[in-house]
């Protein structure tokens, strides 16, 4: 058996074909890693837009857009946190998210009632100081929505609530009551005594909003998102 | 070889879809599939003759092949060169910028190579790539370079021809497989599809297709014609098929490199099979319908028009802007105009390339032609050759656009800086002012420079947290930032080249972390944007938060770049929504390019003073 030699022209185009290979193979990676990249980046992109929305729509209350945004947000964290490059380069932002994606699901039903409460006390604020009787059904209806809540983190600033609001409630009825039969001074002395307490309970609100806000560390998150977003557009 | 008959319709069939695409985008947006089927067709036809060639000579014969088609592509490529250089001597050398670079990369076949590694496009509106299109030659040209090895290969090593013809067949069809694949993988799956469609790896399916074919065909013997009616069904059922795909599909659709490119080209290639089957058994020019005589004339100028039609496209609104009676005609007129005018100028310019340049016959008969004749040939050139040379030399590094929004961005990063630097430390702060005094110094200059405007004279806020108005925007605003910030009351800028408008709820959750967001915030992001949805600017209304003022600004581009669909969306959504107010820029510009550069996008000093008058205006009436 005679042992052929290989013809030079054919090793020649072997060499080019594992050249092709090898050319096409290093492109694919680098154009694998672009899109890891720019796929990590609209992810990104994506969950600091419902972060920011959820975190706008808190602070001012706004539940409906509260609730659209939370419906957004397990898939937009479920979309960064699977992005390889994200799990490889931003391990630190992603465990924040873990955190916060931990505290948004225990709390999440304290977040309902919270804004669900805000409503109710954006709607005693619109009152006029004056229509007491609808002030006055207003606090009735707040003092309800109170007594059913079922969050655990509520409990100590329910009691709170829950002592302060017949004071305020009363408060209110009497100012209402004396409102034709008092005379100026008396009903000036009762207003301020009504003021101070109702201002009382707005600050008390304000106190448990911002623990909360504490609690979920949105903010932070959104600046650390920003970075990470900066960090990947100059990359 | 043998004219056939019908396929310079299919050439004309070509050209018309992608002037519609360059012309009217939104119209056609798959029409540059179009150029898929000037690729299969040239490499049916050159390798069919190559085959005839290797079949009579028994060899390659390399160079002498690649003489003639580098002949029948450089010298029109040449003239073209020449032809446009000259025109765009009497225009303003802003948008020419990088213009005679790009004309070396088209002379030497190598633009798609420089738009891969520079990552241009199309859609640069700063400075414009006249020679954008020829990536096409020179993807042509790249392949030309290697296509007769793998032609002359398979003929030689199989034990016959038709083995060979077999064999490169099969083999082209499995390289077509692999080339779908990885533009597939490129365009579609990584979403690159520049990538996948500058390259060659990437892109020479449809040459394959075309050398599979001219294979087969080959191999086929000859038949006389005995009907005519299946070939004809056959040919409108490719055509149909190639314009369903050209107005269905888009560049950034990820099944346009798996599905409608690799169909184009072998509707191309089933076209070709009907028109072959429908050649007459005899060639008789009497017997050839005048509607296909009519469109195989006009497609042998498809070349010309190709080579001609963007750079006059480019080249003709800064013509018109000459004309100061034409800006004051209508926008659709102008709309209207430019693409008529392209079109016209590009089909008498094809005339004249096919009657020379772009004739073989042409330079060898040219001695016999009479001396007056060749004198005013030799004339002409010489006075092309002028003022092209003359724009090569005389055209800027850098436009005068770009100078002013680098002198915006210095101004916006220092700021930017300086904000930061609360939190750096001592060293830190050292390294800082080291940097930021040289570029306060730079800024200085430039700003003792610039002619006062008439404005207010506020301080800009030092960052959004202490601003009444937050005005995010791209590079239009970038370049009124001074003027904005000196007119509107606290008002703080944040613009960037190139953004689009789906930055704007990054930026505003990012700003809305640090604190409180200004009440007031304008959003001119509209110029970069293709669409613009609902959902988009209901997350930037949600994003800001309840109780804030948006004002979104509407777009003007330029009159071949209409941002009506975008303005429009943003002026419903306005509708809508008692916290949205439209400032209608659009208005102001597009029957006002004194505003403007030369691009007609970006503002000159009165465009810049205009533009922040009206966002005042608008800002005051909400406060």
């Amino acid at each position: 058996m005679t042992r052929e030699r290989i013809s030079p022209k054919v090793f020649l185009l072997a060499a080019l074909i594992v050249l092709f290979a090898v050319c096409e193979s290093l492109s694919l990676v680098v154009s694998y890693q672009k899109y890891q990249r720019n796929s990590s980046f609209d992810a990104a992109t994506t969950l600091s837009t419902v972060l920011g929305i959820m975190n706008s729509s808190l602070q001012s209350g706004d539940l409906a857009t509260y609730q659209s945004a939370r419906a957004r947000f397990d898939d937009a964290y479920a979309r960064f946190r699977d992005n390889p490059y994200i799990q490889r380069k931003h391990s630190a932002i992603l465990n924040s998210l873990d955190q916060f994606n931990q505290t948004l699901t225990h709390e999440q039903a304290f977040l309902r009632d919270l804004l669900e409460l805000r409503a109710h006390v954006t709607l005693l604020d619109q009152q006029s100081r004056d229509d007491f009787a609808a002030y006055v059904r207003s606090l009735d209806s707040f003092r309800t929505r109170l007594s059913t809540l079922t969050s655990p983190q509520l409990d100590s600033s329910k009691k709170h609530y829950l002592e302060l609001l017949p004071r305020l409630s009363s408060l209110a009825t009497s100012l209402l009551a004396c409102e034709n039969i008092c005379s100026q001074s008396v009903y000036e002395e009762k207003r301020v005594a009504f003021a101070a307490t109702q201002a009382e309970f707005t600050d008390s609100f304000a106190r448990l909003e911002s623990d909360l806000a504490n609690t979920l560390q949105l903010p932070a998150l959104l600046l650390a998102l920003s970075d990470m977003q900066a960090q990947l557009e100059e990359s | 070889m043998p004219w056939l008959i019908g396929v310079n319709s299919l050439r004309f069939f070509a050209i018309v879809l992608i002037l519609l695409y360059h012309f009217f985008r939104n119209f056609l947006p798959g029409g540059f599939l179009a150029v898929d089927i000037f690729f299969t067709l040239s490499s049916f036809l050159l390798t069919t003759s190559l085959i005839r060639d290797y079949s009579r000579y028994h060899r390659l014969r390399y160079f002498r092949f690649l003489g003639k088609r580098l002949a029948r592509l450089w010298l029109p490529l040449l003239f073209c060169v020449v032809v446009v250089l000259a025109c765009a001597f009497v225009l303003p050398r802003d948008i020419l910028v990088n213009t005679p670079l790009n004309a070396l990369y088209a002379l030497t076949f190598s633009t798609n190579i420089a738009e891969l590694i520079t990552g241009g496009s199309y859609e640069n509106t700063i400075s414009p790539n006249l020679f954008e299109h020829t990536w096409f030659l020179a993807l042509e040209f790249q392949f030309i370079l290697f296509a007769p090895f793998l032609i002359a290969g398979f003929l030689k090593i199989a034990p016959n021809y038709r083995h060979g013809l077999k064999g490169l067949a099969i083999c082209s069809a499995l390289l077509a497989l692999l080339s779908v694949f990885l533009a597939s993988l490129h365009g579609g799956l990584f979403r690159e599809p520049d990538r996948a469609y500058f390259a060659l790896d990437t892109h020479f399916a449809p040459f394959v297709v075309g050398i599979s074919f001219a294979a087969l065909n080959a191999l086929r013997p000859r038949t006389p014609r005995t009907q005519k009616f299946l070939p004809t069904l056959g040919l409108v059922i490719a055509v149909v098929t190639i314009t369903l795909f050209a107005l269905k599909t888009s560049y950034q659709n990820p099944l346009t490199f798996a599905l409608a490119l690799p169909a184009v080209s072998v509707s191309t290639a089933c076209a070709l099979f009907c028109i072959i089957r429908l050649q007459p058994n005899r060639l008789v020019r009497a017997r050839i319908p005048r509607m296909v005589k009519f469109f195989d004339t006009l497609g042998n100028l498809s070349f010309g028009l190709y080579l001609f039609h963007w750079p006059l496209y480019l080249l003709l609104p800064h013509f018109l802007a000459l004309f100061p009676d034409l800006q004051r005609s209508s926008a659709a007129f102008v709309f209207w105009l430019i693409p008529l005018l392209a079109f016209i100028v590009s089909l008498v310019l094809a005339v004249v390339l096919a009657r020379t340049f772009a004739n073989p016959k042409f330079f060898a008969s040219f001695h016999k032609r009479p001396l007056a004749y060749r004198f005013a040939f030799v004339a002409i050139c010489a006075i092309l050759i002028v003022p092209a040379v003359l724009t090569i030399v005389t055209t800027p590094k850098t436009s005068s656009i770009s100078a002013q929004l680098n002198s915006s961005k210095i101004s916006h990063d220092s700021r930017t800086k300086r904000t930061a630097s609360h939190d750096t430390d001592y060293l830190g702060a050292k390294a800082f002012l080291k940097v930021t005094d040289t570029v306060f110094a730079t800024e200085f200059n430039k700003l003792a420079n610039t002619p006062p405007t008439q404005s207010s004279g506020y301080r800009a806020a030092d960052s959004p947290n202490s601003a009444d108005v937050l005005i995010i925007g791209d590079s239009v605003t970038l370049g009124a930032k001074a003027e904005l910030e000196s007119t509107i009351e606290n008002a703080y800028v944040d613009a960037a080249e190139s953004r689009g408008i789906e930055v704007a709820t990054k930026l505003l959750a990012g700003y809305s972390a640090t604190g409180k967001l200004p009440k007031i915030i304008i959003v001119s992001l509209a110029t970069n944007e293709r669409t613009i949805t609902d959902a988009l600017l209901q997350d930037i209304v949600s994003v800001a938060g309840a109780g804030r003022q948006l004002i979104f600004v509407t777009a003007y581009a330029g009159p071949m770049q209409p941002r009506d669909s975008q303005n429009n969306a943003l002026k419903s959504f306005a509708d809508t929504h008692s916290n949205v107010v439209v400032a209608d820029w659009w208005q102001v510009a597009h029957d006002n390019w004194s505003l403007m550069y030369d691009d007609h996008i970006h503002l000159n000093p009165d465009g810049r003073r205009t533009y922040a008058n009206l966002l005042n205006n608008l800002v005051r009436s909400l406060r």
